[in-house]
């Protein structure tokens, strides 16, 4: 065997001592995390906005603003925008 | 009019400038027409714009209020909800990011989205069960550089040359959101699924080689050459290791 394939096949051995280690966990990670979901995001809270939008006029466009202002600013970057923009 | 010419002028309408529709949309007294499509036209915004928020958090919060909306605006011009599921809506928003800011002061946007994206993916990923590691042991003792570990399908990798995850802790928790020098360097992230949530963690170059391979159906012996090639250094076992303590790996 070449070196590189000692060191793999010593590897997948130490994994197969770490399954005598934890013989007595039946159960992996995995299994218990099955249909975990976070708060806010299921279908219904994405989808409830018939009434969100009912302001009968869009915002005008000029409300519009051509570079980014949140919290960009704070992240050491330029202020200046993008050439694309 | 034919009923797809009638769904044409009226999706046109959406999407573009408001037009007269009072001989498409029946007239029935009350609230005129034109208001009546606007309300429609301000729901399909709001809602989509809600939807790319809940799933792109950190973006809308680094674009602003305003700027997000607009960008919102012009994301959904270019890609129309394809699906009656507003889970989907985000999918192509990093790459139209990459394309939007490409080469600008706001160019590590793609990046951050790439990996509030992949938490949306690892949430919804499907389930398996994890590695069996006395089988393992069994199968690949003979040939392990030609061995094949399969990957937990909730487990997503991303890498950036910027710092992508400070930046994301960044935005966490309460209160003002502090700052993150981008110039910090480079940052690779492994998203997985655990029993408590979507969990974030930096990796090293090399360990996200070694995993990045191995998810693409390649050999140990393969994926450990793109591992080493990066850090001739790299300690596979400690890392196959802590993959296996993690749940990274399935049967």
């Amino acid at each position: 065997m070449s070196p590189k394939a000692i060191i793999l096949a010593a590897a997948l051995g130490s994994l197969v001592s770490l399954a005598t280690a934890n013989a007595g966990d039946e159960k992996g990670e995995t299994e218990k995390c099955f249909g975990v979901a976070e708060a806010g995001k299921n279908g219904c809270a994405t989808a409830s906005h018939s009434c969100a939008g009912q302001a009968t006029t869009a915002k005008d466009p000029a409300e519009w603003v051509k570079v980014p202002k949140g919290s960009c600013e704070k992240m050491g970057g330029k202020l200046t925008g993008p050439a694309t923009m | 009019m034919r009923l797809a010419d009638l769904q044409r002028r009226f999706v046109a309408n959406l999407y573009g400038e408001p037009a007269d529709l009072r001989d498409v949309v029946r007239d029935e007294g009350g609230i005129a027409v034109a208001d009546r499509v606007a309300i429609y036209r301000n729901n399909l915004r709001t809602g989509f714009e809600k939807a790319l928020a809940l799933e792109f958090p950190v973006i809308a919060t680094l674009c602003g209020e305003a700027f997000f909306t607009r960008l919102a605006r012009e994301f959904q011009q270019a890609h129309p909800s394809a699906c009656g599921d507003l889970h989907y809506v985000g999918e192509p928003f990093p790459p139209y990011l990459r394309q939007r800011f490409d080469g600008g002061d706001h160019a590590y946007f793609a990046d951050v989205a790439t990996l509030e994206w992949a938490r949306e993916q690892a949430a919804r990923a499907a389930d398996a069960p994890p590695l069996d590691l006395a089988k393992l042991g069994a199968h690949t003792a003979a040939d392990a550089a030609g061995s094949r570990i399969r990957v937990h399908p909730a487990v997503r990798l991303t890498g950036s040359r910027w710092p992508v995850l400070s930046i994301w802790e960044a935005h966490q928790g309460p209160g003002e959101v502090r700052g993150v020098d981008l110039g910090a360097g480079a940052e690779q992230v492994l998203v997985r699924r655990a029993a408590n949530g979507i969990l974030l963690e930096r990796i090293t170059a090399a360990e996200l080689a070694l995993l990045a391979g191995l998810q693409r159906d390649e050999t140990l012996g393969a994926a450990y050459e793109s591992a080493i090639a990066i850090d001739p250094g790299f300690d596979v076992a400690a890392s196959l290791q802590r993959c296996v303590a993690r749940g990274l790996f399935c049967g």
